[in-house]
Formats: structure tokens, C-alpha cells, sequence
């Protein structure tokens, strides 16, 4: 039996009967009774139930005694489980003799057991029966003993089905509560079918859905109660489908479809079916939402949708939105017109968008810095940038970049708009140049001013107060005298007049002709004109016009100017030094720079800068210094979009310097 | 005895003004500077000397070398090392307000005249500094 019981002993099913009898477990007074039976049948004053366990003999129920444990075990062989132990005077046994039961109080003097083994072969203790005086059992007595024994395993196999079935009782009625309380809750409906789809079980919320009651609706087809009849085929089809295939391939996906309430109203469900089959039948458990209000939402939230965007790509301003992390969550179409542009950027950043457009990563670099700056700062930021488009023109956007926060604080989006600033850049510019035209035309204007109010007028007031002397005198001496003097006072009044409506004329003469003139030639004429003078002081004039020997001017013009400055510089020549001019082109661009230069008297600049081109100035007391000729030699430049200015020392001499703008095509 | 100073460029003014002066009932001797220049120069080495200073000067504006405002700003440097009180009168044919504004920033300058002056003008100016002289 040892290899049985070996097998037995490893089996799961030992420990749960071990638990029939547990170890450690108080006195079961269930078997008082059996016990008194027992102790009755075969004459003794004590009976008990015992279990052994590492060398201790434990009493788990006992009559006529009062004990629960000792530290004592007989000493058997596992083959001797089965059969009873018999020991007729415990002091004539060599080992029973030691023990405590024997040796002291209620000193047993005869000692019988018969194992408790289960019809499976598990020992779980010993019925005993125990005397004060030597004695023996009949077979009478140790076959009753026997059935003793087989009725208190029978006894405690009843005892422990019974509290596992307690306990599985309890198990179910709580587990049906909780589908009870779920199903009737629950805030989707619930229906559940056979697999036929007839209704079995119908919620309180489908009720409320469908406006039908349970006994209503139990015993109808599904489809055929809550589905418009133009979707119940399809349904029917699908039930018929789950019907046959196994429960696990079916997922419960979610379809919408139309419901039907008892008043035929419909209205928008999500329905998912459930196929189950318990105890080897087949049931539908259907789940519907009422999601009327969802449809409606998700409606409402596509019309704002399309709403706003509408507005984003029809904005001619460009909106682009990014994250935290400075990628592209949205672009507008005026922001990047090519809609492939526009996809691909969403969720990348410039860097990654330069690269994929070819562009220069510096772009991305100030973008990335204007980014950090509003991430930083918290604060909107506005910069200009100019980038060329498709066609190479440069445009010039106004952008702003401001950061959104959300409740918490944390920063959630970043805004940027962009405007084409372009057209107003250049009316930016055109303003500058009208203002600029503008200012030159008022200096021009307060510069007639002060023509009229000096040139003019000084002249008219000598003649005013001359007529009153010769009307009021009487002396025809006198009379002479002072008509004498009116003449002078009359030619300078007609030459500033004729000066200043040349150079009105000038100003004014948009269509005079521009040609070819070469500078030698006219500079000929200018010496040939001041030939006396140049003779007398012996002067010497220089020449070196390799950038440019050609001006594209009006030849009057430059005649003019040429014949000015030249006469100028003998003028105002210094006494006792040998004139020197000399006479240079420079190109620098689109234009010649020519320069006069010479070893003249020279001109105090700190005092006379402001009236230098002024009409009727003049710097030096010289006897034929009238004023006029810088004046007209500025305008005859400034008319043509030129400009003149001078460098002079004291003393030292004079230069004169002319740009004659746009002279490209023809200066060599 | 006045002494005037007329410091204009213009030959046919001055030879009037001289022509007005000489009808007035006051003797005065009167002298010409063509420009700014000459009539600094001369007032710089004559400020200590009383007797060389003039009563009343007449200062064009627009003159050549040395115009009247440049001539100011020299005369207001010098003016506190004469040695006599001297009325300094703008006379010039302009008839700009700005030009008459610009001088009063100038403590020297008594009036602003515009040509052409007539006897009754110069016998006024001639009295009111026979008065504060």
C-alpha cells in the first residue's frame, strides 16, 4: 500500500480533504455522540479522535477525558495504517509503556485504534477507545468500531460538501445581484436574445429608449422591434452570420445605425452584438447607445469646423499655429499656397521645412530665435522679414508671435500671423522720396524767398528812394548825378531778374535734350572764352579725363558749368601764385564724378556752407563777384539729378566736385 | 557830434542814407564798412578807445566776406569789452519774418529796419539814443 499511498499523498485532492479534519483546529464537539457511541460499544471509559504530527499525538474530539495534546506518537510502520491497533495492557508494551497517558494520569491501561482513511486512501487520524484496566475488543466490537469510523468519514465528507456548497450558494446569489444590478443600470440598453434573436430580457433603459416594456417586447424578434424595417435584413443577416461562427472571431465593433422607437419615430443608436453562448445555448447580447445627441454634437462641431476653416484659408494674412515644441500644427493657405507644402510641413518644424524646400537654413535659424524669444518672454513678438517669392521678387512680411497658455499655466500653442507688407514697403519708400522731393522743392521755395526779398527787392528800395531824391531836388546837378546812379541799380535788377527766370527755366525744362559732349571740346571753349584772363595770370590748366571723357549732358548746361567753375577758379585766383587747375573724371557706378580743383584763394566753408549756392552770394571782395554763377551752376546740375558740394581750405584752394548720374551707357 | 557806422555792401544805399543824414539838423560823421569783416576788425581794436566808437551802427544783413548775422555773433562776443553804449540797428531789404525773429535772439540789436529808411526814421533813432546816451 506504501507506493498508493505515496501517490495519494501527492495528489491535490489529499490537502482538500485534509481540511475535512484541519490540524490545529479546537475540539469538535460534532462527534461527542459518535464518541460516547463508541466508548459505550466497546466498554471503556474513554474514546477519542486523534491525529499525529511530527511526534505529537493531537485530540481532536474526546469523551471521558479531557486532553488535546501530547507530545507523544505510537510508533507504527505506514503499512500498518489500515488495520487496528490493539494493545491489550499498555505496561506489558514495550513502547506504550512510555506513554504520558499511561505513566501518569488517567493512567490507560488498554489502548485500541482503527485509522480513519478515506475511501481514496487518505489517513486523516484515528478513532480510539482507552481504559483504566487491560481489556480487549471482540470482532463484534471492532467491526462496529469500524463502522464507527466509516460514519464519522461519512460524517465529515457531508460536512465539508455541505460548506462548500454554502459557499458556492453565496457566490451565485451575489454574482446574479450584480448582473441584476448591472443590467438594470446599465446606461446603455440591454437586450438579450436567443439565438434566433427572440427577445429574453429587455432593461428598463431600453424601455426608456424604445418606449416599449419588457413584457411588451419578450418573445418578439429583435430586428423586427427596434429596427427600421429597411435595416432589419442586414441585421438579420449578421445574426444568422454570428449564429455560425465561432464566438471568438466575432470583435465587438460598434455599428450606427437607425433605431425605431414604439411610436415608429427613429432615432440615431450605436448597436454592438455580443454573441454568448451559456451552458451549450447560444444567446445575443445586444448593447445600444442613444447617440442622437453625439450626432448631433459631432454635426454641429463639423459645421464649426468647416466655420473656421473657411475663415483660416480664406484670411489673406498667414496663420501658422505650433507647439511647444515649435513644429507646425496648422498653416492657412495664404501662409503656403501648395497644399503639398502645406501637408507636409504639419508636425515638422522650419528645419526639417527648409531642407524639403531648398532653402536657406539661416531662415530657419531667425525663426527659431523669434520662436524661443515669445517662449521665453511670454510675451507677442513682431519682426519684419523679406524673403524672395517663386519669381525672385522680395517680399516683405510684418510678423507677430504670441504664445497661449492654458489654466494651468502651461504653454499650449503658439500663434504666428504674417502680412504682406510689401506694397506698403514700397509706398514707404515712394513717401520717402515724394518727402524728400518735397523738402528740396521747399528749400527751393524759401531760397525764391529770400531771392525775391534780397536780390529783388534791395534793388527796387535804391530805386525808390533815388526817384524820391531827384523828384524832390532842385538842383539839376544834383539830378544828374543821382539819374547817373540809377543806372547801375537798373542793369543789376535786370541781371538777377534774367538769372532767376533761367534758372526757373531750367528747374522747369523737362524736355531739355541730353547728348554726347566731349569734355575737351568744351573745356576749348571755355579757354578760348577766358583766354585774356588766362594769358595774364599765366594760368595753367590740367586735364586727366580717362574714366569718362564723355558726359551725356545738355551741352548748354555743361558749357555753362564748365565756363563757371573755371572762372571762378582764376577769380578768385591767390595774388602772387600761378594758377593751377586741374580737372579729373572719376566713374563710381552709373555715374562720372567730375572735380575742379584749385590753388585759389579758397573759401571759409564753416561760414559760408549754408548760402555757398545761394544767388547773390559772394565770399570774396572782388570787383566782379556778383553771386551768380554757383547758383546757376547748381541748378544746371541739380536739374538733371545730379549733385554738386565743395571741399576747400582757406588760403589753400577750392574743389568743386559734379556727379552726373546715369551716365552708364555711353561713359568709357 | 554822432558818429554812425554803416555797414552794407551796397554803394547807392549808403551814399542815400548819407544824402538823408546830411538833411537832418544833427551834425554827424559818419563812416562805411563794405562788409562784416572790415567793420569787426576795426571795432576789435577800437574798443577801449571811446572816442573811436561809433553812437549808432546800421548793419545790413546780406553782405559778401562777412555777412550781418556772422558779423553779430562777433560783435556780441566783443560788445562787453566796449567802451561805450552803442545802438545797433538791422537794416536790410528783407522782408522775411524769420529773419526778423532770428534777430531778436541777438541782446545787440536795438530794432529791426527795413529799407528804405526815410529823414523821419533816422531823426527818431537819432533822438532815442540822444536819450539813452
Amino acid at each position: 500500500m506504501a507506493p498508493a499511498l505515496t501517490f495519494l499523498n501527492k495528489d491535490p485532492e489529499k490537502s482538500q480533504i485534509s481540511s475535512w479534519l484541519p490540524s490545529g483546529q479546537p475540539l469538535e464537539k460534532d462527534f461527542d455522540q459518535l464518541l460516547l457511541l463508541a466508548s459505550q460499544i466497546c466498554d471503556t471509559s474513554i474514546a477519542a479522535i486523534t491525529q499525529v504530527s511530527k511526534g505529537h499525538t493531537f485530540f481532536k474530539a474526546i469523551h471521558g477525558w479531557d486532553c488535546q495534546e501530547i507530545g507523544w506518537a505510537p510508533e507504527k510502520d505506514e503499512s500498518t495504517n489500515e488495520a487496528i491497533l490493539l494493545i491489550k495492557d499498555t505496561l506489558l508494551d514495550k513502547h506504550f509503556s512510555c506513554h504520558p497517558l499511561v505513566k501518569g494520569e488517567p493512567n490507560i491501561r488498554f489502548y485500541a485504534e482503527i485509522p480513519l482513511v478515506t475511501d481514496t486512501g487518505i489517513l486523516l487520524g484515528h478513532l480510539c477507545v482507552m481504559d483504566k484496566k487491560p481489556g480487549s475488543l471482540t470482532d463484534l466490537q471492532v467491526s462496529t468500531l469500524r463502522t464507527l469510523a466509516k460514519s464519522i468519514l461519512c460524517f465529515l465528507s457531508l460536512k465539508s460538501q455541505l460548506k462548500e456548497f454554502k459557499k458556492n450558494d453565496d457566490l451565485a446569489v451575489r454574482n446574479e445581484e450584480l448582473m441584476e444590478t448591472i443590467f438594470h443600470d446599465a446606461i446603455d440598453g440591454v437586450i438579450v436574445s436567443d439565438e434566433n434573436g427572440i427577445i429574453l430580457k429587455w432593461n428598463p433603459k431600453a424601455e426608456e429608449m424604445f418606449g416599449w416594456r419588457a413584457i411588451e417586447v419578450i418573445g418578439k424578434p429583435f430586428y423586427d422591434t427596434v429596427i427600421p424595417g429597411r435595416h432589419q435584413a442586414a441585421i438579420h443577416s449578421l445574426l444568422i452570420k454570428y449564429q455560425k461562427d465561432n464566438e471568438e472571431h466575432i470583435t465587438g465593433n460598434a455599428v450606427e445605425i437607425h433605431g425605431r422607437r414604439k411610436d415608429h419615430t427613429e432615432f440615431n443608436i450605436e448597436l454592438s452584438i455580443s454573441p454568448a453562448t451559456i451552458r451549450q445555448g447560444r444567446y445575443f447580447i445586444f448593447f445600444v447607445s442613444d447617440i442622437t445627441d453625439r450626432k448631433l454634437t459631432a454635426e454641429k462641431l463639423d459645421k464649426q469646423k468647416v466655420f473656421y476653416e473657411n475663415i483660416l484659408n480664406k484670411l489673406p494674412t498667414d496663420v501658422a499655429v505650433f507647439d511647444g515644441g515649435h513644429r507646425y500644427l496648422f498653416v492657412n493657405p495664404a501662409a503656403i499656397s501648395k497644399e503639398e507644402y502645406r501637408e507636409f510641413i504639419i508636425g515638422k518644424d522650419d528645419y526639417e521645412y527648409v531642407k524639403y524646400r531648398n532653402r536657406e537654413i539661416a531662415v530657419a535659424d531667425v525663426r527659431r530665435a523669434r520662436f524661443l524669444e515669445v517662449k521665453n518672454s511670454g510675451k507677442e513678438v513682431r519682426w519684419e522679414d523679406s524673403l524672395p517669392d517663386p519669381d525672385g521678387n522680395i517680399i516683405t512680411h510684418l510678423r507677430r508671435m504670441y504664445p497661449v497658455y492654458d489654466d494651468n499655466g502651461d504653454l499650449t500653442l503658439v500663434i504666428g500671423f504674417g502680412i504682406d507688407i510689401t506694397d506698403r514697403k514700397l509706398m514707404e519708400e515712394k513717401q520717402t522720396a515724394y518727402v524728400k522731393q518735397v523738402s528740396v522743392q521747399n528749400t527751393q521755395l524759401i531760397d525764391f524767398c529770400s531771392i525775391v526779398s534780397h536780390n529783388l527787392r534791395a534793388p527796387l528800395v535804391n530805386i525808390s528812394m533815388l526817384v524820391d531824391f531827384i523828384e524832390s531836388s532842385e538842383d539839376p546837378d544834383e539830378q544828374k548825378l543821382l539819374i547817373s546812379k540809377l543806372r547801375p541799380v537798373i542793369d543789376n535788377l535786370h541781371d538777377t531778374f534774367n538769372e532767376l527766370v533761367e534758372s526757373i527755366q531750367i528747374r522747369r525744362n523737362l524736355e531739355i535734350k541730353s547728348e554726347d559732349v566731349c569734355l575737351n571740346d568744351c573745356i576749348k571753349r571755355t579757354v578760348d572764352g577766358l583766354q585774356t584772363e588766362i594769358t595774364k595770370l599765366d594760368a595753367c590748366l590740367e586735364m586727366d579725363f580717362n574714366e569718362g571723357s564723355v558726359i551725356r549732358y545738355p551741352p548748354q548746361y555743361l558749357n555753362s558749368i564748365i565756363h563757371n567753375l573755371v572762372s571762378n577758379s582764376l577769380k578768385y585766383h591767390q595774388p602772387g601764385r600761378k594758377p593751377v587747375i586741374v580737372m579729373k573724371t572719376r566713374k563710381v557706378n552709373d555715374s562720372v564724378i567730375l572735380s575742379v580743383s584749385d590753388n585759389g584763394l579758397g573759401i571759409d566753408l564753416v561760414k559760408h556752407k549754408e548760402n555757398f549756392f545761394k544767388i547773390g552770394k559772394v565770399f570774396h571782395r572782388h570787383p566782379n563777384a556778383k553771386g551768380f554763377g554757383l547758383f546757376m551752376t547748381k541748378t544746371q546740375v541739380e536739374a538733371m539729378g545730379g549733385k554738386i558740394w565743395v571741399e576747400s581750405v582757406p588760403g589753400n584752394g577750392t574743389v568743386f566736385y559734379i556727379e552726373f548720374t546715369n551716365q552708364k551707357r555711353k561713359a568709357s | 557830434v554822432k558818429k554812425i557806422f554803416l555797414i552794407d555792401d551796397d554803394p547807392v544805399f549808403v551814399y542815400l542814407t548819407r544824402k538823408i543824414i546830411g538833411r537832418t539838423q544833427y551834425s554827424c560823421e559818419i563812416s562805411e564798412f563794405p562788409d562784416g569783416e572790415l567793420a569787426i576788425e576795426y571795432l576789435t581794436d577800437a574798443c577801449g578807445k571811446i572816442e573811436l566808437l561809433p553812437d549808432i551802427i546800421f548793419l545790413d544783413l546780406s553782405m559778401p566776406v562777412m555777412d550781418g548775422w556772422e558779423f553779430l555773433k562777433q560783435y556780441s562776443e566783443i560788445r562787453p569789452r566796449l567802451k561805450k553804449d552803442i545802438c545797433l540797428f538791422i537794416v536790410s531789404s528783407s522782408i522775411s519774418p524769420q529773419e526778423v525773429e532770428r534777430s531778436k535772439t541777438f541782446r545787440a540789436v536795438s530794432d529791426f529796419l527795413v529799407k528804405p529808411l526815410g529823414k523821419a526814421k533816422i531823426v527818431d533813432i537819432i533822438n532815442s539814443c540822444e536819450e539813452t546816451g
